[in-house]
């Protein structure tokens, strides 16, 4: 039987719709239950009215519960995926917790946002899932004698850092800070993850890349929980090979991110071997792909959306050509010779661009005018709309662009469309 | 507002309502906690065949699942379609066990996953 050690928190989202009380904990125990012979044990904390809930969960899911008490419930509020969660209420004002000790045979440990656990296992996972806070398996309380580390590629930084590593070794690609960690931590597998790039595994032997999927939605809240759960079902609890594990885990992650069900479905070979088909392959990350961000900036919502996308899309490791921070406005009462230098620079911009990002609310005559051009170059364009009238989509849909009402898929859409071989 | 945490909450105005009793400006509407409680999620463990034949726009029918806390969504014709997760339990099996009807609307259809609005029927 697999535990797992992870927090229930209430999830919060605008846009897409989305309130459940999940965290990595509860979604973890959710997701693997169709991939093991018994019921996984979820070790928790739970404020006492949020008992019957997670009984409810416990049971629509099948795994069996052992929880701690907290004071309060606990909140992440996202106005989208890819803002960073506001917490309710303050870490600080969450109030103290029962210290949580497990002794098991297969563990998958997360971090909680309130207290510390410690932790010993024959076999163990551990993932930080807290960005620049993410401790080192060693720091937090976890021993086990065949250990995986699974993180993010900024978590992993984050601890080779604590652990001493200088800004040579933190600075380097996955691969370098993956030997690093297994190194300092003797573990037998580090697991480095990094969005639209995939995941890097490494072993004392061999490294691999394994590719994320494209899907045609995308729901990151709690993606990393899946790869993680998968990886230690499968790694941990059945003792499959860990590049063949974080393949599956990687197909697990797409089809959650597609379709936000949960159990994972049985046979993730299958799965898996569907996303490969249908994958038409990404460039390497030598270069960094540039996207062309086109959309109107006359009103404040507007360029909020303007600065929110591109600090998205720059977080897909993508470099961003915005017309307003590369070129700026026109004077007022411009000459023709300004408005023709301002069209020619926003024009380089685009003839250099591997993709473009199109805010197309509002249906802005300038955006309109720059997503033709770029479709007849032959450029990908990911249109955002939320609310265009579909009547007004017929040629951007017609002539190949890819378009969406939402924002996160369109974000990550660009980064595919952009390293698209 | 939903999932409240003890305090200290931004409130968020949603005129399509994911939340929990008295999310919406305003309060319970007519101040019948039922009628207010309206939320979109999507079917989780969906069964295939059941989900191969549905359409945008189709109602399901929320009943729990006997002997058991899960909420299931059936077709009109009893065909089980996958298991209904609200943002919070307490209302909504409140409601039932009270003999109050809740339908799923289908909003979508896509990958297998069905996306649904559920309200008092």
């Amino acid at each position: 039987m697999m535990t797992v050690i992870g927090g229930c928190y209430r999830e919060f989202c605008l846009r897409p719709e989305w309130n459940q009380l999940f965290g990595s904990g509860v979604r973890a125990a959710a997701a693997v239950a169709t991939l093991l012979p018994s019921p996984s044990r979820l070790v928790t904390r739970a404020a006492e009215r949020e008992r019957r809930t997670l009984s409810f969960l416990a049971e629509t899911y099948g795994f069996d519960l052992d929880i701690s008490s907290r004071p309060c419930p606990v909140e992440f509020q996202y106005d989208h995926p890819l803002t960073p969660p506001r917490l309710y209420p303050d870490r600080r004002d969450i109030g103290p917790v029962p210290p949580i000790e497990v002794d098991a045979d297969c563990v998958l440990a997360f971090s909680f946002m309130e207290g510390a656990y410690r932790a010993a296992a024959r076999r163990l996972v551990y993932d930080p899932q807290a960005g620049r806070r993410a401790i080192p398996p060693s720091q937090a309380g976890v021993r086990s004698p065949h250990l995986a580390i699974v993180a993010n590629l900024g978590e992993a930084r984050t601890m080779a850092i604590l652990l001493g590593g200088d800004v040579s070794v933190v600075g380097h690609p996955a691969t370098e800070v993956g030997r690093f960690l297994l190194a300092r931590e003797g573990a037998e597998v580090v697991v480095i993850k990094n969005g639209v790039e995939g995941a890097t595994v490494v072993t004392a032997g061999r490294t691999q890349l394994v590719p994320s999927f494209i899907t045609p939605t995308v729901f990151p809240i709690g993606s990393g929980d899946i790869f993680s759960a998968v990886f230690a079902a499968l790694w941990g609890e059945q003792k499959a090979d860990p590049f063949d594990a974080a393949r599956l885990a990687s197909a697990a992650t797409a089809h959650y991110c597609h379709t936000r069900t949960l159990p994972l479905p049985l046979d993730l070979a299958r799965l898996a071997g569907e996303y490969e088909a249908g994958n038409a392959g990404t460039r390497g990350t030598a270069d960094r792909p540039l996207v062309y961000l086109a959309g109107p900036f006359w009103t404040l919502p507007q360029v909020w959306l303007l600065n929110e996308s591109r600090r998205c899309l720059e977080g897909q490791d993508l470099a961003v050509f915005s017309p307003l921070h590369e070129v700026g406005l026109l004077a007022t009462n411009p000459t023709a010779e300004q408005v023709k230098e301002v069209a020619q620079a926003d024009l380089s911009g685009l003839n250099r661009a591997d993709a473009v990002f199109a805010l197309l609310d509002g249906l802005d005559p300038g955006t309109l005018f720059e997503v033709g051009y770029a479709r007849s170059r032959g450029t990908p364009v990911v249109g955002l709309a939320e609310a265009v009238p579909q009547s007004a989509l017929t040629m951007y849909e017609g002539s190949g662009c890819f378009i969406t009402p939402d924002f996160t898929t369109a974000v990550y859409r660009a980064g595919w469309e952009a390293r698209r071989k | 507002m939903a999932g409240s945490s003890g305090g200290g909450h931004i409130s968020h105005g949603r005129p399509t309502g994911v939340g929990v009793l008295g999310d919406q400006p305003g309060g319970p509407v007519g101040g019948d906690p039922c009628a207010a409680l309206i939320f979109v999620t999507v079917l989780q463990s969906p069964r295939p065949v059941a989900v191969a034949a549905l359409a945008a726009g189709e109602h399901l029918e929320v009943r729990q699942d006997s002997g058991s806390l899960s909420l299931l969504a059936f077709t009109t014709g009893g065909q089980i379609v996958g298991a209904v997760v609200p943002p919070d339990i307490d209302t909504l099996a409140d409601c039932l066990a009270a003999g109050r009807r809740f339908v799923a609307t289908v909003l979508r259809v896509s990958g297998g996953a069905v996306e649904v609005r559920v309200q008092a029927g």
